[in-house]
C-alpha cells in the first residue's frame, strides 16, 4: 500500500515536472508581435525591425537561461518589440507624407493654372478697356472734331452747300446723295412716321453708279447724317451695306442713339429683295485678343440681326457671323484704318435662306 | 563643436584605454563599448534629446555604468549594460524619426489645407 502511494506521488511529481513552462513575458511579447503582424495598416512595414524583435523574443523562450538572463533578455526583447512598432508607424507616416507631398504638388499646379487664367482674363480686360478707350477717343474725334478740322469742315460747308459731308442740316432734311436712285423703297410705317428719311432702293447690278458707290466716310459728318446717306455697295461677294463702328457704343454691341436711322435704311433695302438670303458679318480691328474681338463682332452682328427682325425682316433669311479681325479692309496700323475695319456688313444673297 | 554626451563617452572610453591603471591591468576594452557609444551619439544627432529624452538618458547612463563595471572587472555585467544601452539608443532613434516624420506630416497637411482654402476662395470675377 505504501509502495503504491509512493508510486502515485512520484508519477504526480513527474507529471508536474513535465508540464509546459509558462513565461508570461514571452507570451505577452509574442502576442504583441502577432498583433503587429496582423495589423492591416502596419503589417507591411518595418519587416527588418520585426525580424530583430522576433529573434529577441525567441531568445527569451530558450529553456536554458537563468533568472538573471531572463530579466536581461526580457528587457531587450520588450524594447525590440517597441522599436518594431515605432518603425512601422514611422513608415506609415512617411507614406502619408509622400501622399501629402504629391497632393501639395497638384494643388500648386492647380493654383498656378488658376493664376494663369486670372492673368489672362485680366489681360483681356485691359485690352478690352484699351479698345474701348480708343473707340471712345475716335468717336470723340469724329463727333467733336478738333478746332482745325471743324474750321475746315465749316469752310467746306460754306463753299459747297450741296455736299452732305459738311451739311449742318438735320438728317430728316438731307438731300439724298448723288448715288441714291430715283425710286426709293418705302419705309415701314413706324419708320415713316418717326424718321421720314430718304431711302435707297436695291440698285440693279448693271447700274455702274451703284456698283461704285461707297459708304459714307466716317468723320465726314455726324453719324445721323452718315446713316441717312447709307447706300448699298458692291462688295466681293455681292451687294452689301456696311454699318460703321460708331453705330455701336464703344466696346459693346449696344446701338448708338442714331443707329436706328441706318438700320431702317438697311431694313428697307432688304425688304425690296424678300427672296434672297442675308448674311450679317461683324468685324473688328486687330486690337485686343482674337477671342474678345470675335465675341464682340458676333454680338454686334447679332444686334443688327435682331434690329432688322424687329423691322420685319424674316429671321429665317438671316445668318450671322463674327469674323473678329480676320477680314480687314484697311490697315490696322493707324486709327483711320482701324475705324474702317470695325464694321458690320449686311450682305444680300448669303444667309440661311 | 559642443561636447555632447556621445562624444564624452567616446572620449572617456579612449582615456580608459590609455590610462596607466588600465595599462597596469591589461584588459582589452569590450568591442561593444564603441558600438554603444556610437549608438548614443547617433541618437543625439537625430534629435533624441527632443523626441526621446528618457530613452537617451537611459542609454547614456547605462553606457557610463558599463564603463565603471568593466573597470571593476565584471565583464559580463558590463556586456549586459552595453546591450541595454544599445537597445535604448535604437529605441531613441526610432522615436526621434517617428516624431520628425509626424511633424513633417502636420506641416504638409497644414500647407495643403491652406492651398485648398485658397482654391475654395471665390474665383476672380469674369467680365
Amino acid at each position: 500500500m505504501r509502495r503504491a502511494l509512493t508510486l502515485v506521488l512520484a508519477l504526480l511529481l513527474a507529471a508536474c515536472g513535465s508540464a509546459p513552462r509558462r513565461d508570461l513575458d514571452y507570451d505577452r511579447l509574442h502576442a504583441s508581435l502577432d498583433a503587429l503582424a496582423a495589423d492591416p495598416e502596419l503589417a507591411r512595414f518595418a519587416l527588418a525591425e520585426r525580424a530583430l524583435a522576433e529573434a529577441a523574443v525567441r531568445r527569451l523562450d530558450a529553456s536554458s537561461i537563468n533568472a538573471d538572463e531572463h530579466v536581461q533578455l526580457s528587457y531587450l526583447a520588450e524594447r525590440r518589440v517597441d522599436i518594431a512598432y515605432i518603425a512601422a508607424q514611422t513608415e506609415r507616416e512617411r507614406m502619408r507624407l509622400d501622399t501629402l507631398q504629391r497632393e501639395h504638388a497638384s494643388l500648386l499646379l492647380a493654383a498656378s493654372r488658376r493664376e494663369t487664367a486670372a492673368m489672362r482674363i485680366e489681360l483681356d480686360r485691359q485690352r478690352q478697356r484699351e479698345l474701348l478707350q480708343q473707340e471712345a477717343a475716335q468717336r470723340g474725334a469724329t463727333t467733336n472734331p478738333p478746332p482745325g478740322v471743324a474750321a475746315a469742315l465749316s469752310s467746306a460747308a460754306t463753299s459747297v452747300p450741296a455736299e452732305p459731308v459738311a451739311s449742318p442740316a438735320p438728317a430728316a432734311t438731307i438731300a439724298p446723295p448723288a448715288s441714291t436712285p430715283a425710286n426709293p423703297v418705302p419705309l415701314a410705317d413706324g419708320e415713316r412716321t418717326s424718321a421720314p428719311l430718304p431711302v435707297v432702293a436695291a440698285p440693279p447690278p448693271a447700274v455702274p453708279a451703284v456698283a461704285t458707290a461707297t459708304p459714307a466716310e466716317p468723320g465726314a459728318s455726324t453719324l445721323a447724317q452718315r446713316m441717312a446717306a447709307l447706300v448699298p455697295e458692291y462688295g466681293a461677294d455681292g451687294r452689301q451695306m456696311t454699318l460703321e463702328d460708331l453705330v455701336f457704343e464703344p466696346g459693346t454691341a449696344t446701338f448708338a442713339a442714331d443707329a436706328p436711322i441706318g438700320i431702317a435704311r438697311v431694313a428697307a433695302w432688304l425688304a425690296a429683295e424678300p427672296a434672297l438670303g442675308i448674311r450679317i458679318a461683324g468685324h473688328t480691328d486687330a486690337t485686343g485678343s482674337p477671342e474678345a474681338n470675335r465675341s464682340l463682332s458676333l454680338r454686334r452682328a447679332e444686334a443688327v440681326r435682331d434690329a432688322l427682325v424687329e423691322r420685319g425682316v424674316g429671321l429665317s433669311r438671316i445668318a450671322v457671323s463674327g469674323e473678329g479681325a480676320t477680314l480687314p479692309v484697311a490697315s490696322n496700323d493707324d486709327a483711320a484704318g482701324r475705324a474702317r475695319n470695325r464694321r458690320v456688313v449686311v450682305r444680300l444673297g448669303g444667309g440661311s435662306g | 563643436m559642443t561636447p555632447t554626451a556621445g562624444k564624452i563617452h567616446v572620449l572617456a572610453l579612449l582615456l580608459l584605454v590609455a590610462s596607466p591603471g588600465w595599462a597596469a591591468r591589461p584588459r582589452a576594452p569590450l568591442p561593444e563599448l564603441q558600438t554603444a557609444a556610437n549608438a548614443v551619439a547617433l541618437a543625439e544627432e537625430v534629435g533624441a534629446a527632443t523626441y526621446a529624452p528618457l530613452e537617451l538618458r537611459y542609454a547614456a547612463e547605462q553606457l557610463d555604468q558599463a564603463l565603471q563595471v568593466q573597470e571593476s572587472g565584471d565583464t559580463a555585467q558590463a556586456r549586459r549594460l552595453l546591450e541595454q544601452s544599445l537597445v535604448n539608443s535604437d529605441l531613441a532613434v526610432a522615436k526621434s524619426r517617428l516624431g520628425r516624420t509626424r511633424e513633417a506630416v502636420q506641416v504638409q497637411a497644414a500647407e495643403n489645407a491652406q492651398l485648398r482654402g485658397d482654391g475654395a476662395a471665390p474665383p476672380v470675377d469674369t467680365p
